[in-house]
């Protein structure tokens, strides 16, 4: 729901608004002339594919921040059919079916959409321009809509290079209206790339910018210890410059979303985080480690209710409404202003939640407490967990103990500093006492890194 | 339950007939992803062979017969040419636009073309020419003589802004 939200709201003041129909036109005049030029309606439709191939993998480098926050498997990238779409075209995709087929022998099933409305097929045929017979084109093919299933393919393969798995997708449209069917009809088989019969874009590693800021993250600790009326200041700026519109018409586009937003911060937090060398999500291809990111994670939601007391839970809804105090419109200020202090905390958690789950923690099956979960005594025993431990001294397993365990500690302390991140912006903020105990660098965003960049060393000697 | 649930709603809204040309000519769309096709599409159309000035051609077709669909579906209303051009560059490309007179002659400037937003390398005939020749068979259906129409600068090109020329034997009001 977070990122549906996200990329809808985004999505409209990122992108630049025409008339629908005239976007069908268009797709019918590029149709048509490639017709006239290939002579071929077969040949057509491969070249109109390709075109929208190439057109997504254009946009896409320009939205690699949005694509980064899609999950990491292509069945779940696949689950965000209508937020690919909502992309692609800005407009919703209505009522769809998605149906996985299990096919023996693979790693992933086929998946085939029924959708209920296609606006490329919209009124095709009531003209006498409309001249492109789809009956013509060969079944292997997709028909009218080939353009279409470029854009969406390509959006989906453009995520799963962004997130380095090897698997693509080959879409195809299976069932047209214009060629009188009552439904569009996509089918998608999941292969691994190197079976993949199309050209394999990659991307440009210089094209992989910071997450939503260009200031480096580097500089967070600047920006944290400020007063609040420089975060402010920070804040109107940002929207300022990389958006040309001013704060009030960006806030009017989540008006009546407001928890959705409190959802967004905790969500944007931890991709954040995760952008400076994807930290959380490589820590994650660890099933042991993603589980005990997920115990933390449950464990500081405790922590939050037991240790912060309700009136600094109500200090920071007032930082959040002194924070949206002219730059928000009224009516969402007494919105967020209506908002239970506690419910912040909740959203915020689920907001957290959501990225994390994104980047492979799989909460839902967790055990009960994290020693059971971690089963300490098969962790700290010298069971082998490389290919060569059959050939390990004992003093070489005994030092695999002992990085395991710095394993976990560092883990603990960069989930504890990443949860208490907020409080420090709220305290700091508000009390000057506090700042000086915090700039000290004991929750700072270097320390936070320094403890990413510790996980990732110890996970890369303990392989 | 959900299953059969949402089978319930496909099984309905496949009695429901696909949109219209009337409940797409009411809506919008991005236009990121469809301008970035038109670019690949003229680059594909250069890998041909295809000149320039046939380039042009095919262009000012399209534009042509997109403007016939539309005009199927909606009008274009104003008590002046100016506001009837502003009507139509707002209404079908969001773009807030500048007009210059010049006798008869009636310059553009739309500093956010929607199909033009980036400049193209190796690109010599610019995008929005679809964009002039929908706008002329626009005014030609509402009465005006165009005698011709064309981009004389565009972002896609590398200028800073599009201009689109449109140059009317006569003013009908």
């Amino acid at each position: 729901m977070v990122i549906r939200f996200l990329v809808g709201r985004t999505g409209k003041f990122f992108g630049r608004t025409t008339n629908l129909l005239f976007f069908t036109s268009l797709y019918r005049e590029m149709y048509k002339e490639l017709v006239d030029i290939t002579n071929n309606e077969t040949e057509a439709s491969q070249v109109l594919k390709n075109i929208g191939i190439h057109g997504a993998f254009e946009s896409g480098k320009r939205q690699i921040a949005v694509l980064r926050m899609f999950p990491n498997d292509p069945v779940k990238i696949m689950e965000y059919l209508d937020v690919i779409w909502y992309v692609i075209f800005g407009a919703k995709l209505d009522e769809y079916e998605m149906i996985k087929v299990p096919l023996e022998g693979t790693d992933y099933p086929d998946l085939v959409f029924h959708i209920s409305k296609c606006p490329i097929c919209g009124g095709y045929g009531t003209s006498s321009l409309d001249s492109v017979d789809c009956n013509k084109i060969q079944s292997s093919e997709s028909y009218y809509a080939t353009g279409l299933v470029g854009m969406l393919e390509e959006t989906a393969n453009l995520i799963l290079e962004i997130k380095k798995n090897d698997f693509r997708i080959q879409m195809q449209e299976t069932k047209c209206f214009c060629r009188g069917d009552d439904e569009l009809e996509l089918t998608c088989h999941i292969v691994h790339k190197s079976e993949f019969n199309k050209d394999i874009k990659h991307l440009d590693e210089a094209l992989q910018r910071p997450f939503l800021l260009d200031t480096d993250i580097k500089s967070t600790d600047d920006i944290l210890s400020k007063p609040l009326e420089a975060i402010k200041e920070k804040l109107i700026s940002l929207i300022q410059d990389k958006l040309q519109m001013s704060t009030f018409e960006f806030m009017e586009y989540f008006q009546g979303y407001e928890e959705d937003v409190v959802k967004i911060v905790g969500f944007l937090l931890i991709h954040v985080f995760n952008e400076n060398g994807r930290v959380i999500e490589k820590a994650c291809e660890t099933e042991s480690i993603a589980k005990l990111i997920g115990h933390v994670y449950n464990s500081s939601i405790e922590m939050t209710k037991l240790t912060i007391p309700f009136d600094v839970l109500n200090d920071y809804k007032r930082l959040v409404v002194e924070l949206l105090t002219d730059i928000a419109p009224l009516e969402m200020i007494d919105r967020f202003n209506g908002i239970e202090p506690s419910d912040y905390i909740q959203l915020f958690y689920e907001g957290m939640k959501k990225a994390l789950t994104d980047l492979g923690v799989n909460f839902e099956g967790l055990k009960s407490n994290i020693w059971e979960e971690m089963d300490m005594k098969k962790v700290l025993s010298n069971a082998p967990n490389s290919k060569n431990a059959s050939e390990l001294t004992e003093e070489q397993k005994q030092e695999q103990s002992d990085l395991k365990i710095e394993l976990i500690q560092e883990v603990f302390f960069l989930l504890t500093g990443l949860f208490v991140l907020p409080s420090r912006i709220f305290i700091s903020s508000l009390h000057g006492a506090a700042r000086a105990m915090f700039s000290s660098g004991e929750a700072s965003t270097s320390t936070i890194r320094d403890h990413a960049l510790k996980v990732l060393e110890l996970i890369e000697k303990l392989k | 339950m959900q299953r059969s649930l949402s089978s319930i709603i496909i099984k309905v809204t496949q009695i429901m007939p696909n949109y219209t040309r009337g409940e797409l000519a009411n809506n919008t769309a991005t236009m990121n992803q469809m301008r970035n096709n038109l670019y690949h599409f003229l680059r594909y159309l250069m890998s041909k062979g295809v000149t320039n000035q046939q380039i042009l051609v095919r262009l000012q077709r399209m534009g042509s017969n997109i403007a016939k669909t539309i005009l199927e579906e909606r009008e274009f209303t104003g008590a002046t040419f100016e506001d009837k051009i502003v009507s139509i560059y707002s209404e079908m490309f969001n773009s807030k636009i500048s007009i210059t007179e010049n006798s008869s002659q009636f310059v553009i400037e739309d500093k956010k073309c929607s199909l033009c937003k980036y400049k193209r390398e190796n690109l010599s005939v610019a995008p929005c020419e679809v964009i002039t020749s929908f706008v002329e068979e626009i005014l030609i259906r509402l009465g005006y003589t165009v005698n011709k129409s064309h981009v004389s600068k565009s972002i896609a090109l590398g200028d800073i802004s599009c201009i689109h020329t449109y140059d009317l034997k006569e003013r009908d009001n």
